[in-house]
């Protein structure tokens, strides 16, 4: 017995067979098995008409295609799964991160900023131009540059920002970045980026984190422009810069394996367009699903 | 008489540090690890200068001082922190902040800032 669900469709195309507006058709439907399992087939179904042109009889094969099917939901419930697993891999990386950098942060940049109290405290007992108060000052010199570095590193492992969401986390970023390497940073949100689901937003952080770090190291540019955007259902990330690009396929060292591989575990996926002296547009896509979007913009 | 000061720090050895530059010129009436603990001695003890670590737990330091503004205090505000970021200086001074201290040079700024805010006067380190 034909599945309910399918029967529409399949006396739809049989008529039109038999009243000769088609050939034949072909469809994947269920029947009801009699010991009430679903089996899966493939029909194909034709008219064979007389001499006059009438239909005489008709012919259909049917192939049973339910191992098929099985396996193929199997798979997507794989897929799924490990979808979810991913996500759940980015979350956890991301608390770890997270809490590096508190201790970073909450512990050894205070120890170290408290050596430079005590380095103080210790040349103010010495006298100008005795000895070792310019020793002194080279070690005190040295240990606030290591308190910088350590925040730069918390930063880097997390930044503080980006618990405020995506919008925040960037312009954060870019800010520091602008800051630390005197490249001016132009930020373009296109669309409210609040409906991103956060295991998207720190993967389209981390990529442009190595993205903005390629352009610093590489680039040779003084402007870089950042865009944040969700279109439809995907989010989109895009570092552009006019500096000296390079050669795609040479491009070992770049990180572009790793921000793919990033990307991958969340089905998005990465352009980059470059070329020596053109500047760079690294692109990044990723899919949102519409319920974490209907989730997270009711919240 | 000394001015009376409080001290509100998370971290131990900082805070102690904080404690032992101020305690000879000025009274420390207290020094707290958090946020809400330093709105409740703040308004219990009525110092007259509140040192704040900007990122206290629970409340942060411009959550404090926001909150001790908006219940009428008239304690003046130091800022320490290791930062040197200008946003976040600009919302310390906004939050209600007389003074900004950079952690690293407590040694040379910290008596000095809290002078200058007894004084009338604003103070930020020159390394911010």
């Amino acid at each position: 017995m034909t599945h309910p669900d399918d029967l529409e469709a399949d006396l739809s195309y049989a008529k039109k067979v038999f009243t000769g507006q088609i050939r034949f058709y072909h469809m994947e439907k269920r029947y009801i098995h009699k010991q009430r399992h679903v089996v899966w087939v493939t029909l194909t179904a034709s008219a064979v008409l007389d001499a006059s042109g009438q239909v005489s009889y008709g012919i259909a094969q049917v192939q049973d295609i339910t191992a098929r099917k099985n396996a193929e939901a199997t798979l997507r419930r794989n897929q799924e799964e490990l979808q979810g697993l991913a996500g759940r891999l980015i979350t956890v990386q991301e608390e770890e991160r997270k809490r590096i950098a508190r201790d970073l942060h909450d512990d050894l940049s205070q120890r170290l900023a408290l050596l430079c109290v005590d380095l103080d405290l210790l040349r103010q007992g010495v006298p100008n131009g005795a000895e070792g108060a310019r020793e002194l000052e080279r070690i005190r010199r040295e240990t606030e540059e290591l308190v910088l570095d350590m925040r730069r590193l918390s930063h880097n492992q997390h930044h503080p920002q980006l618990a405020l969401g995506l919008q925040h986390g960037v312009a954060g970023f870019c800010h520091d970045f602008s800051r630390q390497h005197g490249i001016a940073v132009k930020l373009v949100h296109e669309e409210d980026v609040k409906q991103i689901p956060e295991v998207v937003c720190f993967t389209l952080f981390r990529v442009l984190q190595e993205a903005m770090s390629n352009v610093a190291k590489h680039s040779g540019a003084d402007r870089v422009t950042v865009t944040i955007s969700v279109t439809g259902d995907q989010a989109l990330l895009r570092v552009t810069d006019q500096g000296q690009g390079f050669v795609i396929g040479s491009d070992g060292g770049l990180g572009l394996i790793s921000m793919r591989e990033r990307l991958r575990l969340v089905g998005g996926t990465m352009r980059v367009s470059s070329s020596p002296l053109r500047g760079t547009d690294v692109e990044a896509v990723v899919p949102i699903p519409i319920s974490s979007r209907a989730v997270t913009a009711s919240v | 008489m000394k001015p009376k000061l409080l001290v509100a720090e998370d971290h131990a050895a900082m805070r102690a540090k904080v404690v032992s530059i101020l305690e000879r010129d000025f009274d420390v009436v207290a020094n707290v690890a958090g946020g809400p603990a330093a709105v409740e001695a703040a308004s219990k003890l009525m110092p007259e200068v509140l040192i704040l670590d900007v990122s206290l737990p629970v409340l942060d330091g411009p959550g404090v001082a926001r909150h001790l503004k908006d219940q009428g205090c008239s304690a003046k505000i130091v800022f320490i922190s290791v930062s040197k970021d200008l946003n976040q200086l600009a919302a310390c001074l906004e939050a209600g902040g007389d003074a900004y201290v950079s952690k690293m040079r407590m040694g040379t700024d910290l008596i000095y800032a809290v002078s200058e805010v007894l004084a009338g006067r604003r103070f930020v380190s020159p390394d911010v």
